[in-house]
């Protein structure tokens, strides 16, 4: 498939961007435009600040000056207003940006789905030797074989886009033997034929004669030596998919790996056994004070956040997601029917009723604190140890608002 | 009144632990600086003469 | 001798000076009007605690903003003294209170109270980012991050101002002395005037000799980096 190209567009636009990371400012004065049908080679020494450019492109870094535009949107600007791109992005980071828990077809077929439509990945596998490995976790592959699903995931969503996509690769070629790299060549090349957009980091000489434009960081952008001619994009129907949320990705992560068991689940269940180890003292209670102790167990549970946070820290997983469609995964609805599971729980155990209202408050109640308290530690995503960061010094920000929950409802 | 000193006591030394702690690590970096800055002089001295 | 320095020798010889002029020389309150008068006391610490952490507060918040906008590293430098200054003083100034309360009241902590409850989550906040702030290599992710959190301690002040007059609305709080509790006389005045000044010079001094230390480390990285590069 290719566009008509009566009349280049821009796909990517940097003005005068300026990038800190660190103590150090990477970029300054950064102006880079894309065009439909172009194929921009990053070039420079390690530490130039190619990947900078590439993740500041991505939408991924705050800039301190100038905007970034993708299409007529702005994604970024300096004063912090970030959109999400209208395009159709294609992202390999430097990191593979995946989780081990997630299926190598179900992958590639994630990240088409952003756009809406994907095309049959077989012939795209076959070429890189993965036939074999499609229903496999990626966690069981080698670090070769998981970089080629990293890069397929860049370049399938352009592959399946019926309107000119941006192909944002960084180092594609690394880990990647001698035929990978020749087959990543092609395909590179028939994107441009296609119409799409690429921006990609390099060292690797034969993946530099793919571009049309070189440019290096502080000069100005420089026409390269003429790209192969006569290249055709093959046809590859595309059909139309529904669209995998972060949400959906969020919840399907969740029941896998059962992670809400293991960090949120076993914390009420504490709670409630400990409430049930000091016997019958529900009956001394004014109604507020029961209430209080029916719905300890599911503060305990939503407390504990949201555990995706940690897990998409894996090869900058939630990166990747903010890069492709602006927002990092998530449970969703599940902290919904967790909550619920647990009123039941605790009221059966406790109170011996059962009150839909104290059940769906339960469920609400639930849901709200473990979203707040993932929104806290997202909050602390862009550090460089976010690890190392006391989120749960926080939470007890959340007692008031539990408390005057708790006294309205009775 | 007995907990009321401890109580009292038990924050003037936290508070004098902490200046001291203060005071101590500014002295610790004004002479780690003040090393740096003698070492890099040394350097650019010896240069000079090599070159001279 | 340095300024700030010289600042915290006279701010903690005056609040020795209040300490000794609160347990001998200031006069009992009222009997009738509190349940233990001698813990009142404790106000004398309680209350220039409270102020100073006031003025350290305010500090970071003005820090936090100046980063965030003008990208100020005299600004930066001021977030971090006044989370380390706020730290101290909201401790001492919520500790203070739990042990005036437990004697008062007999229990440490109510609820109902928007000061106390303010100054506590104000103080985790302060936790939160001294220690958060220390576990990260500067920069200017770690900055803006941290810096957002003052501002959002700023925030938490008038939500917690509203939570608690709910609360306060709903269920009305332990009955706290009747009476003339509100009077202060000459000498209980001069007492707590005399400690307020002291706590004052104390935070100010340790400001200006937190904010030079933090200078110097920067400069001390700095000239560590260039090693770093010129070797």
């Amino acid at each position: 498939m290719t566009f008509p190209q009566t009349m280049a567009k821009a796909l990517l636009n940097l003005d005068d961007v300026r990038v800190r990371r660190g103590m150090n400012t990477v970029l300054d004065g950064c102006s880079l435009r894309i065009e439909t049908g172009q194929t921009v080679v990053l070039a420079g020494v390690n530490g130039a600040g190619k990947t900078t450019l590439l993740e500041a492109a991505a939408g991924l870094l705050p800039v301190e000056n100038g905007k970034i535009q993708h299409a007529d949107v702005v994604v970024r600007d300096h004063e912090g207003r970030t959109k999400p791109s209208p395009l159709s992005v294609g992202l390999t980071l430097q990191k593979n940006g995946m989780m081990g828990s997630e299926v190598l077809e179900e992958r590639l077929q994630c990240a088409m789905s952003m756009n809406g439509n994907n095309v049959d990945c077989g012939p795209f596998l076959n070429a890189f030797g993965l036939t074999h490995r499609a229903n496999d976790l990626i966690a069981h592959l080698s670090q070769g074989q998981a970089r080629k699903v990293a890069v397929l995931a860049g370049l399938l969503p352009a592959f399946a886009s019926k309107v000119p996509a941006l192909v944002i690769l960084d180092e594609p070629d690394a880990g990647l033997d001698d035929a990978s790299v020749e087959a990543l060549g092609g395909w590179l090349n028939e994107l441009r034929a296609m119409g799409h957009g690429l921006l990609i980091a390099t060292h690797d000489e034969r993946i530099m004669a793919c571009a049309t434009h070189r440019f290096e960081i502080g000069q100005e952008m420089k026409t390269h030596a003429t790209p192969p001619e006569g290249v055709n994009a093959q046809q590859r129907p595309s059909k139309p998919v529904k669209r995998i949320t972060p949400g959906a990705f969020g919840v399907r992560m969740h029941l896998r790996t059962l992670m809400w068991l293991n960090t949120n689940a076993i914390a009420g269940l504490l709670t409630l056994g400990i409430l049930l180890s000091f016997g019958d003292f529900m009956g001394e209670l004014n109604q507020m004070q029961r209430l209080g102790f029916v719905l300890a167990p599911v503060l305990a549970v939503a407390l504990c956040g949201e555990p995706l946070v940690v897990a998409t820290r894996e090869e900058r997983a939630a990166d990747w997601w903010r890069g492709v469609c602006g927002r990092s995964p998530h449970a969703s609805w599940l902290p919904l029917v967790i909550g619920l599971v647990f009123s039941l729980l605790s009221s059966t155990a406790l109170s011996e009723t059962l009150d839909a209202t104290i059940v769906g408050a339960g469920s609400l109640l639930c849901f709200s604190v473990w979203h707040g308290v993932g929104w806290m530690q997202r909050s602390t995503q862009r550090l460089a140890r976010p690890q190392a960061v006391f989120v749960g010094l926080l939470t007890p920000v959340l007692i008031l608002p539990y408390s005057l929950f708790v006294s309205l409802l009775s | 009144m007995t907990y009321l000193a401890v109580a009292y006591l038990g924050m003037l030394v936290a508070i004098a632990l902490w200046t001291w702690t203060v005071v101590q690590r500014s002295r610790r970096l004004d002479e780690r600086l003040e090393a740096l800055e003698r070492a890099d002089r040394g350097g650019t001295e010896a240069t000079k003469k090599t070159d001279g | 001798m340095k300024w700030g320095e010289a600042l915290l020798v006279l701010g903690f010889m005056g609040i020795g000076s209040t300490l000794l002029l609160a347990l001998l020389w200031a006069p009992s309150v009222s009997i009738n009007a509190f349940e233990s008068p001698a813990a009142q006391r404790i106000f004398y610490w309680h209350v220039p605690a409270a102020w100073a952490a006031f003025i350290a507060f305010g500090a970071l918040f003005v820090g936090s903003a100046g980063w965030l906008f003008q990208r100020s590293e005299w600004m930066w430098r001021l977030h971090v003294a006044g989370s380390e200054a706020g730290l101290a003083c909201g401790l001492m100034a919520v500790w203070s209170g739990c042990v005036w309360g437990q004697a008062e009241w007999g229990t440490p902590w109510d609820w109902t109270d928007v000061r106390l409850n303010s100054f506590g989550l104000l103080t985790l906040l302060a936790i939160y980012v001294v220690l958060g702030r220390n576990s990260q290599p500067d920069g200017v992710e770690t900055r803006d991050t941290f810096a957002a959190f003052g501002l959002y301690g700023f925030v938490l002040v008038p939500l917690t101002y509203v939570a608690t007059r709910i609360w306060t609305i709903r269920h009305p709080g332990p009955v706290i002395g009747t009476g003339d509790e509100g009077s202060i006389n000459g000498e209980m005045g001069l007492v707590l005037l005399l400690g307020a000044i002291s706590f004052t010079v104390f935070i100010v001094g340790h400001m200006i000799a937190s904010m030079r230390l933090t200078a110097l480390e920067q400069r001390l990285e700095s000239m560590l980096s260039m090693r770093d590069g010129g070797a």
